[in-house]
């Protein structure tokens, strides 16, 4: 029994984006004869492509290879594909501590990127083995020992053995899964020990319940066990396991080594959180796996119902989302210019932007979003603490005592000739400087702490501009830091619209204000009634902009041949402003409410 | 309650040429077969009347293109049509007309085929305006039209257009100025429209215009011209009783007050639209607009429809608030959705509006904003 798990390899592939790591994986399947051909352009990509398309690559994909090594033997190789964005580092995270390896993939014309560096950084840190592979090596400019020898300079791994690979032509592909058999380690773990399994992924399925997606350490699963999940200590049986192969396929156990679906009657995903250990509840382990981490939302927003009729279909669909999504927190929200809607938690803004666009395309529903808030604590006279995310339930000034904001600690790395740029960017953001390491000739290492509000304000395509396309970011939440932060309002005509309030640092309130009341200006359309745009601390107003009404919108002549073209002419501009929210008179479209996020510095 | 009458517009496609800002069905082919035409729109009314059946035919409006370019006899054909739809004897039957074709002679052959109002097409005295509108006649043409038609029919309409090129607040209120000393009932003042959304085809204007080639006058200055137009024609007497339309009280025009009022018409000629309203709803046609398919139709003894439209209650609502917020009468409140009554104090409360009698009727900064003003008050559920 215990040489059941010598046989068995977990690995996952990490790349910059468009080093080829998709194709990759496809070859791979088809190498090893779990796909076709056909299948692997037919199904398992485009299954990948369209979830990547609808912003779900927050869910990591496994799919097992059985594979009959040179040396005779039959391996079973589990391939842990990882989402690839910062909002998502803990599922990340997770995924990698499923595996004993990772295949890092290079492009042979564009050498190491930001990324690559990030992406080994993280693989190294669980004592990943690593398995270079050079890509792309069919293209004319591909430089092979060149890439090689950045490889080894400037992330300082030995890429001698480094296979050199075209994904797009088959080359490589069995020396990789070669490597994969003799350089992974098989995973340790008794099969009959006291059950260990972390889970990496959980999603819901409306016929099976909650689905975990695992990896075994210790032990072995088997239906009708009863488990524990550590966290919450709550018990529940084993009713079905699987892999994945690449389509769903039952199988009679999951032994230490294995990674699989576990089915147990969980009815809440909220109960199956990733990086939670699974043991057994009368042979319980008497430590889970390291690195648990209950994922909290950083980011909130509202969201409200451009049509106030849609609340229930809106409500609906969030309970649905977050059956698939535990990172996603929502509840309802009343705004005095917005309406009933709800107040949503993030991890990040991808995150966001995903959530809403699938409420929209998903759920066929128009929203207006209103500017991502982060957490921020307060500490009133009478020395309570009150955690706010929203803007207008801060207390008055008064009653504030202490003010603190959420800090990350930065790591950017990104190439040595960016560097005055980076710095700029971070110093701009209110950053305080913690490291800076150079590694090699031509990258670098950045350490900041930066406010986390600041990082949400469009923080990482700023980087990306400045570095072009080069630095990557990853950070992590360092506390709470007081700061000398106001609320800013937004008067239309006169008006405080709550819904357009944002928290800001005192010395950028001014320019802030400035730089949302002629944002507004520009997205609100003309009207027929003048619209005043106004930026004010407390009731001190600090910036305004007018627009003006129209002075003209008639039509000249309008007799029978013209009353259908014109009405329909009315009709349409109706339409189109549906997507609009009425504020006292004036008509304010979506993209307002995030005008006060998208302000250029 | 009596039926309710309905007008009957019949259109006339041919001009002796184009004008570079016109959107309407037109042609300059030639030979121009009158006869031929009068027989077809004849037929055509014939095979429309069904559905006027039981009602009475109250105006009757020949428009184009330039209509009075038609036969005398052909139109007094028309007229002969309309009698037999129930036209009263002193029942408003009006004629376009530019000033090129008016005199004393057309105009006694015009009246003796039983017209008794013409519209003519002035739209400005100043010669270097009407040059850059590409108008082939002058301003002393267009004065000696009015003063000859007049002398015969008696009730004269003029259209003017402001805001074309070399126009200016001094050139409209002349062209006003000079318009009320002479015997005119009725006046229509239009603002130059190169706005392609609204017009019905592309004009040369509005390409000009779009390409940067021509530049015309802004939104301020159009709105100043067109409120010191209609300063002087209401210091004349002549009242404002729709947007565009000015006259001595009593002598607005029917015909255009019946579109105005949501009633039906019944449209014949190539181009032209007509419009029943039943108890469930209603139905708009739209004619061929090129005489040769129309001709085609009727000579197959077929309507000549082009398109319909299917009017539903929320399109039907719509056009109400539409048409009758143009007019001085004003919207019946009543009409409109309670969620739409904030709407209205605010319009009031920026003076835009006024309510008199239940009736919300636009000022003269809200009639400048008809569109934006219709529009939200427009149901939010139709469309």
């Amino acid at each position: 029994m215990a040489d059941s798990n010598q046989n068995i390899r977990n690995f996952s592939i990490v790349a910059h984006i468009d080093h080829g790591k998709s194709t990759l994986a496809d070859r791979l399947l088809e190498f090893t004869g779990t796909v076709s051909a056909r299948e692997a352009q037919a199904q398992f990509l485009d299954n990948m492509e369209l979830e990547r398309e609808r912003g779900i690559t927050i869910k990591a994909q496994t799919v097992r290879m059985n594979y009959r090594a040179r040396d005779g033997k039959d391996y079973v190789l589990n391939l842990i594909d990882t989402p690839g964005h910062v909002d998502f580092a803990y599922e990340v995270s997770r995924s990698l501590a499923a595996c004993e390896g990772a295949v890092l993939v290079v492009d042979a014309t564009q050498g190491v990127e930001a990324q690559t560096l990030a992406n080994v950084y993280q693989a190294l840190d669980h004592d990943l083995e690593i398995i270079p592979v050079i890509n792309k090596i069919d293209l004319p400019s591909a430089d092979v020992e060149g890439v090689r020898r950045e490889i080894e300079e400037v992330i300082g791994l030995d890429a001698v053995d480094a296979v050199p690979t075209s994904a797009k032509e088959g080359i490589g592909i069995e020396e990789i899964l070669e490597q994969v058999v003799r350089k992974v380690p098989p995973p340790s773990g008794d099969p009959e020990g006291p059950l260990k399994a972390i889970i990496f992924d959980s999603w819901y399925d409306s016929y099976r319940g909650v689905v975990m997606l695992v990896r075994v350490f210790e032990g072995t699963l088997r239906p009708g066990l009863e488990i524990m999940l550590f966290h919450n200590r709550k018990q529940f049986e084993v009713q079905g396991l699987g892999v994945f192969a690449p389509f769903s396929q039952p199988v009679q156990q999951l032994v230490a080594g294995e990674v699989g679906v576990v089915v147990a009657n969980v009815k809440d995903v909220t109960d199956a959180k990733v990086g939670d250990t699974i043991t057994e509840f009368r042979r319980p382990v008497a430590e889970p796996f390291p690195g648990f981490k209950v994922v909290k939302p950083m980011v909130f927003s509202g969201v409200f119902p451009v049509d106030a009729a849609d609340y229930d279909q809106l409500r609906d669909a969030l309970v649905k989302l977050r059956l698939n999504d535990s990172a996603f927190t929502f509840e309802p929200e009343t705004s005095q210019a917005l309406g009933f809607g709800f107040r949503c938690g993030y991890l990040g803004l991808l995150h966001m932007e995903i959530v809403q666009e699938r409420l929209e395309r998903e759920y066929g529903l128009t929203l207006i979003t209103t500017a991502p808030s982060v957490v921020y604590r307060i500490t009133d006279t009478q020395g309570e603490t009150l955690e706010i995310d929203n803007p207008a339930r801060l207390p008055p000034v008064q009653r504030i005592a202490l003010f603190e904001e959420p800090v990350l600690t930065c790591h950017i790395h990104g190439r040595t000739d960016d560097v005055g740029a980076i710095l700029k960017l971070c110093q701009d953001r209110r950053g305080v400087q913690r490291d800076l390491k150079y590694i090699g000739t031509k990258r670098v290492q950045i350490t900041y702490e930066i406010p986390l509000a600041e990082v949400v304000f469009d923080f990482f395509d700023k980087l990306k501009s400045v570095s072009r396309g080069y630095a990557s970011l990853d950070y992590e939440l360092k506390g709470y830091q007081e700061a000398d932060l106001v609320r800013l309002d937004i008067l239309i005509n006169g008006e405080p619209v709550d819904a357009l309030s944002v928290i800001v640092h005192r010395e950028r309130a001014y320019q802030r204000g400035r730089d949302v009341c002629q944002k507004l200006r520009e997205v609100i359309p003309k009207q027929m009634y003048e619209v005043a745009i106004q930026a004010a601390i407390g009731s001190k107003v600090i910036s305004r902009e007018t627009i003006r009404a129209y002075r003209k919108n008639v039509l000249a002549k309008c007799y029978g041949g013209d009353i259908s073209r014109k009405r329909k002419l009315l009709e349409k501009q109706k339409e189109g402003k549906k997507r609009m929210k009425q504020v006292g008179q004036v008509e304010i479209p979506q993209e307002a409410f995030l005008a006060v996020l998208k302000v250029e510095d | 309650m009596p039926p309710r009458p309905f007008g009957l517009y019949v259109h006339f496609p041919w001009c002796s040429f184009r004008c570079p800002y016109c959107d309407f069905a037109v042609t300059t082919s030639r030979p121009m077969p009158g006869e031929r035409y009068a027989d077809a729109v004849i037929a055509e009314i014939r095979l429309r009347a069904h559905a006027f059946r039981g009602r009475t035919c109250a105006t009757l409006f020949l428009g184009g293109g330039t209509p009075s370019l038609w036969e005398p006899a052909a139109i007094a054909r028309v007229v002969e049509e309309a009698r037999a739809l129930g036209l009263p004897g002193g029942a408003e039957v009006t004629l376009e007309a530019n000033p090129e074709s008016c005199d004393a002679d057309r105009a006694r052959a015009w009246r003796d085929a039983g017209v008794n109002r013409v519209s003519i097409g002035v739209q400005s005295f100043d010669g270097a305006v009407l040059r850059k509108l590409g108008r082939r006649h002058g301003p002393g043409d267009a004065e000696r039209a009015v003063r000859e038609v007049a002398s015969v029919v008696g009730n004269v309409s003029v259209d003017l257009m402001y805001g074309g090129r070399r126009s200016s607040v001094e050139t409209a209120r002349a062209d006003a100025e000079r318009l009320v000393s002479l015997p005119v009932t009725h006046v229509s003042s239009y603002a130059l429209t190169l706005d392609a959304e609204v017009l019905a085809e592309e004009v040369p204007f509005a390409r000009l215009a779009r390409s940067g080639k021509l530049a015309f006058p802004g939104d301020d200055e159009v709105v100043s011209q067109g409120r010191a137009i209609a300063a002087v024609l209401e210091g004349a007497g002549l009242r404002r009783y729709e947007i565009s339309n000015f006259a001595r009280p009593g002598l607005e025009s029917r015909h255009n007050l019946l579109y105005w009022r949501s009633d039906d018409y019944l449209g014949a000629g190539a181009g032209a639209v007509g419009c029943v309203r039943t108890e469930e709803g209603g139905g708009r046609w739209t004619n061929h607009r090129s005489v040769g398919p129309w001709l085609a139709a009727l000579d197959a003894g077929e309507l000549p429809t082009a398109s319909e439209e299917r009017l539903g209650p929320s399109e039907l609502a719509n056009e109400r608030i539409m048409l009758s917020l143009r007019t001085a009468e004003g919207l019946d409140v009543a009409w409109l959705g309670p969620d739409r009554h904030g709407e209205v104090a605010a319009l009031v409360r920026a003076g835009l509006g006024e309510i008199r009698a239940g009736r919300l009727r636009l000022t003269l900064e809200g009639m400048d904003l008809h569109s934006a003003v219709a529009e939200r008050l427009f149901g939010s559920g139709g469309g």
